[in-house]
């Protein structure tokens, strides 16, 4: 399966993203387990990152967040913030 | 806004859905239920014919007998089919386990959060939600009726011996008919007032909650692309 034709799903991005942000930089391996992923599925999904410049992996083979991967973060926060906690639900 | 708020947002949500979830599964469950209490009936009185015409026939003499049991028949049945009722409907209405992981998820962070909001079939939801509001009046009625009847036959029973123990030999109907009525009616609302109270408050928030859900899978669309 190309990287083109790979729909990633937002709440796994989010997973790795979540993971990089708590833990830091960390190998493949490592993030995939903190991420509850396969080894294949985060491959995939390292690389429609790399090329959407989320993350990059630096010459140790340390996975780390880019700018853009850190601002992603923080615009799901806010999206989080934002929309799910103004939903006007009490305890019904 | 903080993340702590949309975690107790996404909690009262899963309670709204667990609730409706119950009321749902009420409502699938209301005809098997009408069928299982009219198949009990045609059992117990299908056995009780059977018997008295063999009863008949072995002993003609002691008819007595006969409507005994049928008296009890009939009396443990007007007990045991409202019981039946009322505690399936308690037992169903608190019964959605397909929100079990949510907890876990939202404690997780904002991938948790994603992957509830994510997951979720909001056309489904939206159904239920409306099925539920729709079905509502059947399911108050049925579990109020349940449970009136229940109290119902203890008020009778009762007041069937105060009256023997003050003596009377004919006790005034009307004014008997209306004290245990009224006594059932006020007892079934005591007991339910508070649960009427907040499905009635339930039903008025249901219609918000589908623009909220249709907003946020919007929303969501959005941040997706």
């Amino acid at each position: 399966m190309s990287s083109r034709e790979f729909r990633p799903d937002l709440y796994v991005l989010a997973r790795i993203i979540e993971a990089l942000v708590n833990n830091g930089p960390m190998k493949r391996t490592r993030l995939a387990t903190a991420c509850g992923l396969s080894y294949d599925k985060l491959e995939r999904y390292l690389n429609w990152m790399i090329e959407k410049n989320l993350v990059l992996v630096d010459g140790d083979g340390f996975v780390r967040l880019t700018r853009d991967g850190e601002r992603s973060y923080e615009e799901l926060v806010l999206w989080i913030k934002r929309y799910v906690g103004s939903l006007r639900i009490g305890k019904i | 806004m903080s993340i702590e708020e949309a975690r107790a947002k996404l909690m009262a949500l899963r309670d709204a859905l667990i609730r409706i979830d119950g009321i749902n599964n009420v409502l699938n469950t209301l005809p098997r239920l009408l069928l299982e209490t009219l198949l009990i009936i045609g059992v117990v009185f299908g056995i009780y014919i059977l018997f008295s015409l063999w009863y008949l026939v072995a002993m003609p003499v002691r008819l007595a007998f006969l409507s005994s049991v049928g008296g009890l028949l009939s009396i443990a049945l007007l007990i045991a089919i409202p019981a039946n009722a009322y505690l399936s409907i308690e037992r169903l209405s608190k019964v959605a386990d397909r929100y079990d992981n949510w907890p876990e998820l939202i404690n997780r962070g904002i991938s948790g959060i994603l992957e509830i909001l994510s997951t979720l079939d909001f056309t489904d939801i939206e159904y239920r939600i409306n099925r539920a509001r729709a079905g509502y009046v059947l399911f108050i009625v049925v579990k109020l009726l349940a449970l009136a009847f229940l109290l119902l036959l203890i008020a009778l029973f009762v007041m069937f011996w105060i009256t023997v123990f003050l003596g009377y030999a004919e006790p005034p109907m009307w004014l008997s008919a209306t004290i245990v009525i009224v006594i059932t009616i006020t007892i079934t609302l005591a007991l339910e007032w508070d649960s009427l109270v907040n499905d009635v408050k339930r039903l008025w928030s249901l219609g918000g909650l589908i623009i909220e859900l249709r907003w946020l899978y919007h929303e969501l669309q959005g941040i997706q692309t």
